[in-house]
């Protein structure tokens, strides 16, 4: 089933990679942000069923983010997933109490990616 | 003659005099007694002088030669007393019985003489003879010094320490070698040494500090040990002076945090460079496997050949940056195991189930005899997986033909210490001796015939075997060229 999905992710190349995987492969409506101020406009406008964000961006990061956007009464409803290069494990725990849904490490397997993202995809559905 | 009179005789001698009852009552106190033991007449009269007596051992005899001089006369006597700021004294003390006119005993009179400094002077001579070449010989300045805290030895290295010459240092109070914030306390501590004498080392734990004679100070150590002589207790101190050693102390406290800082920076390098080499990878491993999934078309099998090589060799590079990390994070303790017990047969089949696809394809049977009844390991989760997986992916890269097999057996070493042995032996191209040398060396490649295809990053080997000496467990090999290699994981035994 098609859904709308906000990636936000400020390396061009990421960003096209998996805007490419989720509209190719998995038929999703794709909206981008390069930074997490520009995210947080989109997700408002947009109202995605799922947002992917990159962790360390120019202007907000990832973990700015997720904490304003899970702040915003219209948008912490809407599963936020970190997709990171970082695999210190301070930085993998930083993740996970930061507030976000879940986390994929860079680099993604283009194989498995769009299956596991629309893994959150069905939890957002239930509530 | 007028009692004025007496008053005038006994004010105007500088020793003390001091009336007093048989039973030792204070009844008179002279200038001379206010100036020798620093009590004023008014803090005296009617107290027992017993309490100017010391050591307190000593308080019956004293009892006993006044009772004495109630009866006869007594020949004059040497003994040590205690003045009210705590240092003591030395005295030639004499007694004379004064009657009344009806014959009646009406006092004791007692003289007093300090004769601190010829005592001192004697206590010097003596052991000038006795101890000065030997004290000479040490390599630490030695500093004597009697019950009245004057300095009654010097050795020729507390002459060099304190820029003294061993003429002026005789005689004069050790208070001289402290800092003047010392002084009042280092009196009361001095006399506290006398009184429970033993060896030990000066305010341990406390910084000490020495002065010269230009007055410049120096962090010194100091033990103390008492010296019994037939002149008394004497106290050798040892005093060494400290500079250079607390120097070095603070060059290398600073060397440490230059250390501390230079380690941060290099965890925060490795955090970015981690971070900054793999986001390149993720558009090439990502959009290479796109192009293999065929998502934007349909490949010749030249291109698809090509791709594969580029994916082969992305993936290479990012195992290579793993390696490196972990490596890394071992060197610099950051790597922490979180040691549990373990089935190590477990771990061993899921490790062997995720490459039993890679075994087949090369046409090698990957086999596995592992009893479900051996002990338990101690052991980390992750870095046994990762070790195994090490083992058995070498194993299978070197084997041409032939199979690898897997087996687990428990072993109990001399001191009775149970161990349990993964063994991976292969059919492979075996390993010569020389090259076992250097088999755990990080970036070691071995010279192998055809292995230019071999894809490795020559670190596997070498993190595996760190991660095991972290768990408390090491690898091992045994292998002959041409006939095939095994390789132990030897790991600690749960003890039931």
């Amino acid at each position: 089933m098609s859904a709308r999905i906000l990636v936000i992710e400020d390396n061009q190349a990421n960003l096209e990679l998996m805007v490419y995987l989720l509209q190719q492969q998995g038929g999703h409506e794709v909206f981008t942000a390069t930074d997490g101020i520009e995210g947080l406009a989109a997700a408002e406008k947009e109202q995605p069923a799922l947002i992917l964000c990159d962790v360390r961006m120019p202007n907000m990061d990832g973990y700015e983010f997720v904490r304003c956007s899970k702040a915003d009464l219209a948008l912490k409803h809407i599963p936020v997933v970190a997709v990171t290069a970082s695999v210190m494990a301070d930085e993998q725990q930083k993740i996970e109490q930061a507030g976000f849904d879940g986390y994929f490490t860079k680099p993604i397997d283009p194989e498995s990616f769009v299956h596991a993202t629309e893994q959150f995809l069905s939890v957002s559905t239930g509530d | 003659m007028s009692d004025d009179y007496y008053q005038l005789i006994a004010e105007s001698t500088p020793d003390a005099l001091v009336a007093l009852s048989p039973d030792g009552e204070v009844l008179q106190w002279n200038q001379g007694a206010e100036h020798t033991f620093g009590y004023s007449k008014e803090e005296c009269l009617g107290r027992s002088v017993f309490k100017l007596v010391v050591p307190a051992d000593l308080l019956a005899q004293e009892r006993t030669i006044l009772q004495q001089a109630c009866m006869e006369n007594i020949p004059a006597y040497e003994a040590y007393r205690v003045r009210k700021d705590g240092s003591l004294i030395y005295l030639n003390i004499s007694m004379q019985a004064v009657h009344r006119s009806d014959g009646q005993l009406d006092f004791i009179l007692t003289n007093n003489k300090d004769v601190t400094h010829l005592k001192t002077k004697r206590d010097a001579r003596f052991l000038e003879a006795r101890y000065r070449d030997l004290l000479d010989s040490t390599p630490d300045a030695i500093v004597m010094v009697n019950v009245f805290g004057r300095i009654v030895l010097a050795n020729g290295q507390a002459e060099n320490a304190f820029g003294w010459q061993r003429d002026e240092l005789l005689g004069k109070p050790v208070e001289s070698l402290l800092p003047e914030r010392y002084h009042s306390s280092h009196v009361g501590h001095r006399s506290d040494f006398f009184t429970n004498p033993r060896t030990r080392s000066m305010g341990a734990g406390l910084e000490l500090y020495g002065v010269r004679k230009n007055g410049e100070e120096f962090p010194v150590e100091i033990s103390l040990s008492p010296l019994k002589t037939e002149e008394g207790v004497l106290v050798m101190s040892a005093i060494r002076d400290i500079t250079d050693r607390k120097r070095v102390e603070r060059e290398l406290q600073s060397k440490n945090m230059e250390l501390e800082r230079a380690n941060n920076a290099k965890d925060s390098f490795l955090a970015v460079m981690s971070h900054e080499l793999r986001t390149p990878l993720n558009a090439i491993i990502g959009f290479t496997g796109t192009l293999l999934m065929k998502l934007p078309g349909p490949l010749t099998s030249e291109q698809e050949k090509q791709l594969s090589t580029v994916q082969r060799s992305a993936k290479h590079l990012l195992s290579l940056i793993n390696d490196l990390l972990d490596l890394a994070k071992i060197s610099a303790g950051k790597i922490s195991v979180d040691m549990e017990t373990l089935d190590a047969g477990t771990i061993a089949m899921e490790v062997i189930s995720t490459l039993q696809p890679a075994a087949e394809q090369k046409g090698l049977q990957l086999e596995h005899n592992l009893a479900e009844d051996t002990p338990k390991v101690l052991a980390d989760k992750r870095a046994l997986h990762q070790i195994i997986l090490n083992l058995i992916n070498n194993a299978l890269k070197f084997t041409e033909s032939g199979r690898v097999d897997i087996s687990l057996e428990p072993t109990l070493d001399d001191a009775g210490k149970l161990w349990v042995e993964l063994h991976v032996k292969d059919t492979g191209i075996g390993i010569s001796s020389e090259d076992q040398a250097n088999l755990f060396s990080a970036f070691t490649r071995l010279n192998l015939n055809n292995n230019a295809e071999k894809e490795g990053t020559g670190l596997g080997l070498h993190l595996s075997q760190q991660l095991a000496g972290l768990q408390g467990g090491q690898i091992l090999c045994q292998s002959q060229q041409g006939k095939g290699s095994t390789f132990t994981l030897r790991l600690q035994g749960a003890e039931e």
